[in-house]
């Protein structure tokens, strides 16, 4: 145990704004949290989209469409011991779009 | 021979009786058998009619003894082979589907078959008998399945997931995944209870709202339990007897994404369905008769994130939301709204959870109209005055014993509140801290408070008989207390047939004498009889089933619900539900093509 509730914070639940259907890129990689395991330059539960960006940008096109398959159903092995969390809430469509997104972050 | 009046009426007769033939709905009946033909009772069968569909999305009835199952309603749409509609069952796999329809009618016939891996049926609490240590199970519930099921359907394919690395360290690959499957989570939690804190730019603090404490703990188990692809379970038991007959139906609406669903009710006339979404500022209603929603938004020019529903005696709504200080009446039938921003005597806010619930589950004043409320911000109970607003709250003493676990808010939140008969004590749970306790609201003295054995009990909701008997559900260790108000004793504390369930939320039945147990991570209400002592079980369609408060609808006994899976990014569903038991307790039967008026043109 526990949980932990931090009251101020909560307070602030007050001005909760509706769920924004997006879909550009940028917008959808915020909006499904992919901020929880990537950053942009810096190594944190996962790899940073510029180092994912760099590795595949010879391949992009090919990169394009397993990138997708693994935003939406995850999977490991590239990057150490930890697999990706699958991402099953994402369509096709949008996970083509972020991981296009991913693959324009070259350094 | 006809005049021309008698012809005219006679062919206008012949047009109705024809238009209304033609237009008659479909009726849908069938048997579920084995292979070798033998009828096979109590299971599930569920016509899915989709979202677009007049009333409900979806409807479940059950087989009888002699296997045979009939839908309550009809149907407008064609019934065809294309139609969504299968059979389910603990354990058994549907083999083949037979289905003869015609415009007025279609009749099933359902080959199933018992399997040994119960996969695909069992419910993620299945999965936890795992652990083997009850402590160490109720610690693990409280910290992980607040908001989502463990494991869910995402959680064992993650177990593929690192299964499928091969890791030459496979203990050391399982604990660094899990890790970062803890971190992840806290990320999401802290993400969804700070919606609209967050500036741009500003890092999300994980440490911050329900994070879990002791991660590593939670790692460790995560890692001694989930050691495998989490593809195969064998021998779970519901550990009660179904009590699903051929009367019972489940009703099931779909609530529009995006939604964060808590509470649902039924009220109004239409009778509507009325659900709080919590992230947005709105009740959704729909009419239970055409599946059609209506939004009645809150009217603050804020948003208060609804959270917590009670029916009013008159029939109106009261709604209250997490952590901000109003509370708001909702007249559905009219859609005016009340709302009262409450500031106590010495200038503070309120952070109000629920209502006090009387014994017929409904807002219960006391005797001078007052509202009290539990104050999970505070740690406090309190009313406020709804003719002027005036507001008062009262600290809850700290139980000695567990003043460490009391330290924060969070583990000592003042969590449920209900009223006794003759309005004088209201009685609060504190969710995390295992403690609950009266108060005197005439005398102004607190009662208690009491400690349950376990720090990790919950508790979380809590019922009062009409007998004064308080029922709380203990939500971490899985079990039922109830507790004795006028002796102030502890009459027993009940095990669920499934300790892993995480009871919600526990509601009194005051006809038919029982408690409904709704589960967060069973995927069934479970109804507990205190004479008896015994439990029966009703078997939800759905996985991931994550339910939440159960009210009883006076007039006709059925019991609404909602799925309310808290995470946005955990699957599952967010629906709101109707449950008719079938037993014919309550003098009226619902059904909801006569539960409301026509429906006014809009």
């Amino acid at each position: 145990m526990k949980t932990r509730i931090l009251f101020p914070l909560l307070l602030l639940l007050s001005i909760l704004p509706p769920v924004v259907q997006a879909q550009d890129g940028e917008t959808l990689v915020s909006e499904t949290m992919c901020y929880a395991c990537h950053q942009m330059a810096e190594t944190s539960l996962g790899p940073p989209w510029q180092a994912i960006a760099a590795r595949h940008a010879a391949n992009r096109d090919v990169m394009m469409d397993v990138l997708a398959g693994k935003i939406i159903r995850g999977g490991g092995g590239n990057w150490g011991n930890v697999p990706m969390v699958p991402n099953q809430r994402v369509s096709e469509d949008q996970a083509r779009i972020m991981a296009e997104w991913v693959l324009d972050q070259t350094p | 021979m006809f005049n021309k009046k008698q012809l005219g009426k006679t062919l206008a007769v012949f047009l109705l009786y024809t238009l209304t033939t033609l237009s008659s709905a479909a009726t849908i009946d069938g048997i579920v058998v084995d292979q070798n033909g033998n009828p096979l009772r109590n299971i599930q069968v569920t016509y899915d009619r989709g979202s677009d569909a007049r009333g409900a999305t979806a409807v479940t009835v059950f087989t009888g003894t002699d296997g045979r199952f009939s839908f309550p309603d009809d149907y407008p749409e064609r019934i065809n082979d294309a139609s969504d509609i299968s059979s389910r069952a603990l354990g058994y796999i549907q083999l083949d589907r037979v289905l003869d329809a015609d415009r007025r009618s279609a009749s099933v016939t359902f080959v199933m078959q018992p399997v040994t891996n119960q996969v695909d049926t069992a419910p993620a609490s299945a999965w936890l008998r795992r652990i083997g240590d009850h402590s160490r199970q109720a610690a693990f519930i409280m910290n992980c399945i607040d908001c989502h099921q463990v494991p869910a359907s995402e959680v064992r394919h993650y177990a593929s997931l690192i299964d499928d690395l091969h890791a030459s360290n496979p203990l050391q690959a399982r604990q660094q995944s899990w890790d970062s499957i803890v971190k992840y989570m806290n990320f999401l939690s802290a993400w969804e209870f700070s919606r609209g804190a967050r500036e741009e730019g500003v890092e999300i603090d994980t440490d911050a709202v329900y994070a879990v404490e002791n991660s590593e703990d939670v790692v460790n188990l995560l890692s001694d339990i989930f050691d495998d692809r989490l593809d195969h379970i064998a021998g779970y038991e519901w550990g009660a007897p179904i009590i699903a007959t051929p009367d019972t139906t489940i009703w099931d609406y779909e609530v529009p994404e995006p939604n964060a669903i808590r509470e649902a009710v039924m009220l109004g006339d239409p009778a509507m369905l009325l659900a709080a979404d919590v992230a947005a500022n709105r009740i959704v209603g729909i009419d239970v008769r055409t599946g059609r929603q209506r939004n009645f938004e809150v009217p603050t020019d804020y948003t208060i994130g609804p959270h917590s529903l009670h029916r009013g005696p008159d029939g109106s709504l009261w709604v209250t939301p997490l952590f901000n200080n109003t509370v708001a009446q909702l007249n559905p039938d009219s859609g005016e709204w009340d709302i009262w921003e409450l500031t106590t005597s010495t200038g503070g806010g309120v952070g109000i959870h629920d209502l006090s619930f009387g014994f017929e589950h409904e807002l219960l004043t006391d005797e001078n109209g007052n509202i009290w409320f539990s104050d999970i911000g505070n740690r406090a109970v309190g009313y406020f005055d709804p003719t002027d607003g005036k507001t008062e709250i009262w600290n809850t003493p700290v139980a000695e014993s567990r003043a460490a676990d009391s330290a924060l808010y969070g583990t000592a939140a003042v969590y449920g509140l209900v009223m006794t008969k003759d309005q004088k004590e209201v009685w609060y749970s504190q969710l995390g801290n295992g403690v609950f306790g009266g108060f005197n609201v005439e005398t102004k003295e607190f009662i208690g408070p009491f400690v349950l054995p376990s720090a990790n009990a919950g508790p979380r909701r809590i019922t009062i008989s009409d007998d004064d008997v308080m029922f709380l559900a203990l939500y971490g260790t899985g079990q039922i207390a109830e507790f004795d108000i006028r002796t102030r004793e502890m009459i027993a504390i009940h095990d669920l047939p499934d300790t892993a369930s995480a009871p919600y939320s526990v509601t009194w039945d005051p006809v038919r004498k029982v408690v409904w147990v709704p589960t967060a991570n069973g995927d069934v209400i479970y109804r507990f009889d205190p004479e008896t002592r015994e439990y029966g079980v009703i078997p939800m369609p759905r996985e991931q089933a994550f339910l939440r408060m159960i009210d009883i609808d006076p007039t006709t006994g059925v019991l609404v619900s909602s799925y309310a899976n808290i995470v946005e990014n955990v699957n599952g569903p967010r629906m709101a539900f109707i449950v008719d038991p079938g037993d014919g307790a309550y003098p009226e039967k619902f059904s909801p093509a006569s539960a409301s008026a026509p429906v006014p043109a809009q």
